[in-house]
């Protein structure tokens, strides 16, 4: 069972996954706000890898590549974060990237390569299954696809089916960024897609406050992800960014947690 | 669907519903006579088709090599990116879209998606980096007399590849009633196709002209490549003859990286914007700065057809530089008369070139993908 299986497994709340680009602002900077949030409640940790053209992407966290790429971390210096975290924490870690830099760096090597450095997981964003044969084929980190809102339900069951670890499903169609609230149809979308595979589902786009962590959690979705208003701390605070992710993540978390509570008390 | 092994449907799972509408109302489309009578209907009475195979009294001449140039500088709007436009505009009425995103560097295939939209009753949103805004004010302001929003793209170098970028954010967001209209033959399938179909147009009426006007086949047809339309639309009607098929990229200042925008000549293979192509890029995938005289060619990718002719060996790739596009500039305007954009003037400067190596009597035909009172500012005024 991979780490990724077996937080799921153990879950008693929705799991919350939180989400940095790799060295924003600095490699060493990065370690330090990945570890703030482990300390503050992450149970998953999302590393984003900086790319050039992130066109999955909304201002926030397309800003947190700029930072990221300009604090000069490269794959191997992405690889030594993972390991130095490894030290740290046996918290499951899944890499989000870009098709590019696995390509260039020859796929089957780098997801050995990342596996071999400690990541469970990987989402490449722009590899649909379709063009994802080594991706699908090999065994030693989880594929993590992607279901969006324009997802016909024939293609779902086909993702459902090949996907590891979870599914990751997009609230909302258009690219990451906070949001007031996530739409009204999205415990009706969480349902059917649980419906076509036998993985969890994480509810990910537009998650940044307690509110919107509590409409995941009470959509049904077995893991939150929030992003954008962690790159936002950094943003915001680039001389201790740490401490600020802290309380960003303690707030999605309190959002987890009422749901929680709620439950119980209707119970 | 890929040429060789480059191409593909590298897109984010949100825009695969989108592109696969697409595929399919296109096949419908292609089959559809109707629509195809409407298309060359605007194509001609509209757009001004057919353009001219021009055979140059003066420019080479010295060689003993004949020059033809394919007119498209002289189609509405002043540049080929018209035939994509209203092809593509046509199409997304046809799927019931209401709305035209487009990118733009230069601005030219901004003002043509604004001018198919105004045509077409469609709106028109135009991603444009502020950087190109500033040095393209007049064609910002004809979008806007024409109709359409252009809205500023400020992140990366705050150029095309940026605006890209944004183009297929706000489709991500917007599919169900925009259509992406892509600007040249990049991006994921099935876009290449659709661009390149619609632009062959251009050698499907060199072969027939060359036929009627020279009683022969040209020797060589030379097009400039920045994402390579005007290019992939001259060669592919011409893939199964005998013709030299030379594309002229960006050389730039110099071949240092982040100089030029040779990506078939200096690129590696990677995935931009959608697709598996060559690329100009670091070891590690990240995309390089590019630069060229000529906004159109300042683009650190090219489309995926152009890499596979590449390796098969169908067509040539030659580099011209920005100051051989500027004699090139200089050069046609004196001798014929005909100020060329700086785009096509790099391959009016690939074809003089080679007219230096090919027998007396050879023929050569260049496509002069666009007109350059665009470029004064840049060639008469000395800035970039």
């Amino acid at each position: 069972m991979s780490r990724i299986d077996e937080a799921f497994h153990q879950r008693e709340t929705p799991l919350l996954i939180a989400c940095t680009v790799a060295g924003d602002p600095t490699p060493d900077a990065s370690l330090e706000v990945i570890l703030s949030m482990i300390r503050s409640g992450a149970d998953m940790i999302e590393l984003i890898i900086p790319n050039t053209n992130p066109v999955a992407d909304g201002p926030v966290i397309s800003r947190a590549h700029e930072r990221a790429i300009r604090g000069g971390i490269g794959i191997p210096g992405i690889f030594s974060l993972i390991r130095a975290l490894r030290r740290e924490s046996n918290i499951p870690i899944f890499l989000m990237t870009y098709a590019n830099p696995v390509i260039v760096h020859g796929e089957a090597v780098f997801l050995s390569d990342a596996a071999a450095a400690g990541a469970d997981g990987i989402i490449i964003v722009d590899m649909p299954p379709e063009e994802g044969g080594v991706l699908i084929s090999q065994e030693e980190i989880d594929p993590i696809f992607i279901i969006a809102p324009s997802t016909p339900p024939d293609r779902r069951e086909m993702i459902g089916g090949i996907g590891r670890g979870f599914l990751y499903l997009v609230s909302a169609p258009g690219v990451t960024g906070t949001r007031q609230h996530l739409p009204d149809d999205l415990p009706d979308r969480v349902l059917e897609v649980k419906q076509s595979t036998m993985l969890p589902v994480a509810v990910g786009f537009g998650i940044g406050s307690a509110e919107t962590a509590y409409e995941a959690a009470a959509a049904g979705a077995d893991a939150v992800i929030a992003g954008s208003v962690i790159s936002g701390a950094i943003e915001r605070n680039p001389d201790d960014p740490a401490l600020f992710v802290g309380d960003a993540v303690r707030e999605i978390r309190s959002g987890i947690v009422r749901h929680r509570s709620s439950r119980s008390a209707g119970q | 669907m890929r040429f060789g092994e480059y191409g593909g449907r590298y897109a984010p799972e949100i825009l695969i519903g989108p592109l696969r509408e697409l595929e399919e109302s296109y096949a419908t489309f292609r089959e559809d006579s109707d629509a195809q009578a409407d298309l060359t209907a605007l194509l001609t009475r509209y757009a001004g088709r057919e353009t001219p195979l021009y055979s140059c009294r003066n420019l080479g001449r010295e060689t003993g090599v004949e020059i033809c140039l394919k007119r498209e500088d002289l189609l509405h709007g002043g540049a080929h990116k018209i035939n994509n436009t209203l092809g593509q505009a046509l199409l997304a009425k046809r799927s019931g879209k209401e709305r035209l995103i487009a990118e733009t560097g230069a601005g030219q295939h901004g003002v043509a998606t604004a001018m198919a939209g105004a045509v077409l009753g469609l709106s028109v949103e135009v991603f444009m980096g502020a950087v190109d805004m500033e040095r393209q004010a007049l064609n910002v302001a004809r979008m806007e007399l024409l109709g359409a929003t252009v809205t500023p793209v400020s992140s990366g170098s705050a150029t095309l590849s940026d605006a890209v970028d944004e183009a297929l954010r706000n489709w991500a967001a917007t599919a169900e009633t925009s259509h992406y209209l892509i600007g040249s033959c990049v991006g994921p399938d099935p876009f290449p196709t659709l661009v390149r179909d619609f632009q062959s147009v251009i050698g499907g009426e060199l072969y027939h002209q060359s036929f009627a006007l020279e009683g022969r086949l040209p020797d060589a047809a030379v097009a400039c490549v920045g994402g390579g339309s005007n290019a992939i639309g001259t060669f592919f009607p011409l893939i199964d003859t005998p013709i030299r098929l030379i594309g002229a990229e960006a050389g730039g200042r110099s071949l240092n990286p982040g100089d030029h925008g040779a990506s078939l000549s200096c690129g590696t293979q990677g995935v931009l914007h959608g697709a598996f192509t060559s690329v100009l890029q670091d070891a590690e995938g990240r995309i390089s700065p590019t630069h060229s005289i000529s906004a159109g060619l300042d683009y650190p990718g090219v489309g995926p057809e152009h890499a596979h002719l590449r390796d098969i060996g169908r067509a040539e790739y030659v580099m011209v530089s920005d100051a051989e596009a500027i004699s090139a500039f200089r050069l046609l305007s004196k001798k014929e008369g005909i100020i060329p954009a700086l785009e096509s003037a790099h391959a009016v400067a690939a074809a003089l070139r080679l007219a230096e190596e090919m027998d007396p009597g050879s023929l050569i035909a260049v496509t002069l993908s666009g007109r350059g009172d665009k470029d004064l500012g840049t060639v008469i005024g000395g800035c970039s």
